[in-house]
């Protein structure tokens, strides 16, 4: 057998573990309600950098408005307050004094439904860098929509054709372009909040090597209602329930031996 | 599982493996008897229908099996569900192994009733007694999921290991006193040691129901005296070479 042959089974044996020492995000008593509705309660965790992290739970049990807390997407919300600190690299997004603008920019999100915006290719990646100042020439704007677009595994299936519409792509490529087009600012943290629920069976599993590859520089937190799904792409999964943070543990715990069981209930389909 | 599934499908395919391994477990029960029988009485034709029954179990591991696999396709299990697949896995290879063991018992009594007379050996009926009791038990540990129950039947094999080593010595005092008794004697030690081996199979399963409804691995629950007194227990005492040097001795005079 050769040393190739062994280093392949050896990384084929090697289980998705939490290994990373650095804490991203330090959430701290999150609760959030819509006018007097509590609709998450009093969630504290940490959340490991260059990880993946999975939220997942009931529908309704407050997950996506938990990570909408996370990039203050929920300040959009008229009737939502939300209560609690956010620490973002040692610094509390809800203080007052923080840029909102530049806070969405260091953590991006990717939403259930591909949304690229009726502009070509192109324009898509280059729109928010531009705005921010993050592109002087052409030459880097050609740069940063080529290395854009190859993080996130596009660039040769559309390099040729990259001012047509990003409309004009199927669904599992409009979703890496709206994963380009997040990257393109630079986040250290991505949001995705089912990326893959409308997406088909092989567009899945091209979004899922793109997250393992994406944690590699970045954080990345992730909501799905598959569990197979964060079971296979995720280092630690938290498991919510009726607003409350029922469980939060390494993946391999939560679907081989969970703590409590409510999350045992929900992993083994005894309720819903 | 006190908990019923969402999709009763899923509730109805764990109880078809349970069933299965439960006539897995009822064919390996009979077989087991059957082939002490078939020994005790020199039974030949009883003999031949162990062996041709063994087919029995061969299929229906194989249908478990089969249906295990659909399982992990289809339902995709996750922890106790898992650990219960997998383990029903182990423990239906291991009952299969045990249909394996009462052939070869069920073959060498069918050349025991050939032979004229055989040496009585008494401690024989000890030994298969306490596989049997034993066997048994675990049978119930797994429909009552019983981890504590589990955990005394895999504690309980060091008994079988001792009952073997006295039945060992036991042939050998006889081989020793009266050479015509080596060829039946010798296929006795070779039934007792298919008795052991028996024996060891159920520690298997004892040890996957355990694994199965606690999520632990047995031997970590054990304290080190335990585990130091469970050892010193199943280790066989007698000295084959002070044996010999006797046998020597008694061949000169």
């Amino acid at each position: 057998m050769s040393d190739d042959q062994i280093v392949s089974i050896s990384k084929f044996n090697r289980l998705k573990k939490s290994t990373s020492t650095k804490v991203k995000l330090v959430i701290q008593n999150i609760t959030v309600y819509y006018d007097e509705k509590k609709a998450v309660d009093n969630i504290s965790m940490n959340i490991n950098q260059n990880e993946v992290t999975s939220l997942i739970g009931p529908s309704g049990c407050g997950k996506s408005t938990f990570i909408r807390c996370i990039n203050r997407m929920n300040d959009v919300i008229e009737n939502c307050k939300v209560e609690g600190s956010i620490f973002f690299d040692k610094t509390n997004i809800y203080e007052s004094t923080i840029d909102i603008v530049k806070l969405r920019s260091s953590i991006g999100m990717v939403f259930q439904k591909p949304n690229p915006f009726p502009k070509s290719i192109y324009d898509n990646i280059v729109y928010a860098p531009k705005l921010h100042g993050l592109v002087n020439s052409k030459t880097e704007e050609k740069e940063l929509v080529e290395k854009s677009l190859k993080e996130a595994g596009l660039f040769d299936e559309v390099k040729d054709r990259l001012q047509e519409s990003g409309t004009s792509l199927s669904g599992g490529q409009q979703q890496r372009l709206c994963i380009a087009r997040a990257i393109a600012v630079n986040p250290s943290v991505i949001l995705m909040d089912e990326p893959c629920s409308s997406l088909d069976p092989v567009a899945t599993a091209v979004i899922e090597e793109l997250i393992d590859e994406l944690k590699k520089k970045r954080t990345i937190i992730i909501v799905t209602h598959n569990m197979q799904q964060a079971a296979r792409v995720s280092e630690k999964t938290a498991f919510f329930h009726l607003g409350k943070l029922v469980e939060f543990s390494d993946t391999e715990t939560i679907f081989t031996k969970p703590k409590k069981k409510q999350t045992l209930g929900y992993i083994t389909g005894r309720y819903g | 599982m006190v908990d019923k599934h969402i999709v009763k499908g899923f509730d109805s395919d764990l109880e078809s493996i349970k069933n299965h391994i439960n006539t897995i477990s009822g064919l390996v029960e009979s077989q087991l008897s059957y082939s002490y029988q078939a020994l005790t009485e020199r039974n030949s034709d009883l003999a031949d229908k162990v062996i041709e029954r063994d087919k029995q179990i061969d299929k229906k591991y194989q249908e478990l099996l089969d249906l295990t696999v659909s399982l992990f396709a289809l339902r995709q299990p996750f922890a106790n569900d898992l650990r219960y697949l997998i383990s029903s896995l182990k423990i239906a290879s291991d009952l299969e192994r045990i249909g394996d063991q009462t052939k070869n018992i069920a073959k060498a009594s069918r050349w025991l009733s050939k032979l004229p007379q055989n040496q009585t050996v008494l401690s024989i009926d000890n030994l298969f007694n306490l596989i049997n009791s034993n066997f048994r038990k675990v049978g119930n540990s797994f429909n009552d999921e019983d981890s504590a129950k589990a955990k005394k039947i895999w504690l309980n094999d060091a008994e079988i290991n001792k009952q073997y080593d006295i039945l060992f010595r036991e042939t050998l005092t006889y081989m020793l006193e009266d050479p015509r008794n080596i060829a039946s004697c010798s296929q006795i030690i070779a039934i007792a040691k298919n008795l052991e081996r028996i024996g060891d199979h159920t520690q298997n399963v004892a040890e996957m129901i355990y694994y199965y409804v606690t999520g632990n691995h047995i031997a970590k629950k054990f304290s080190a005296n335990e585990l130091k007194q469970y050892r010193t227990q199943k280790k066989y005492k007698t000295n084959i070479s002070n044996i010999f040097k006797k046998a020597k001795l008694i061949a000169k005079k």
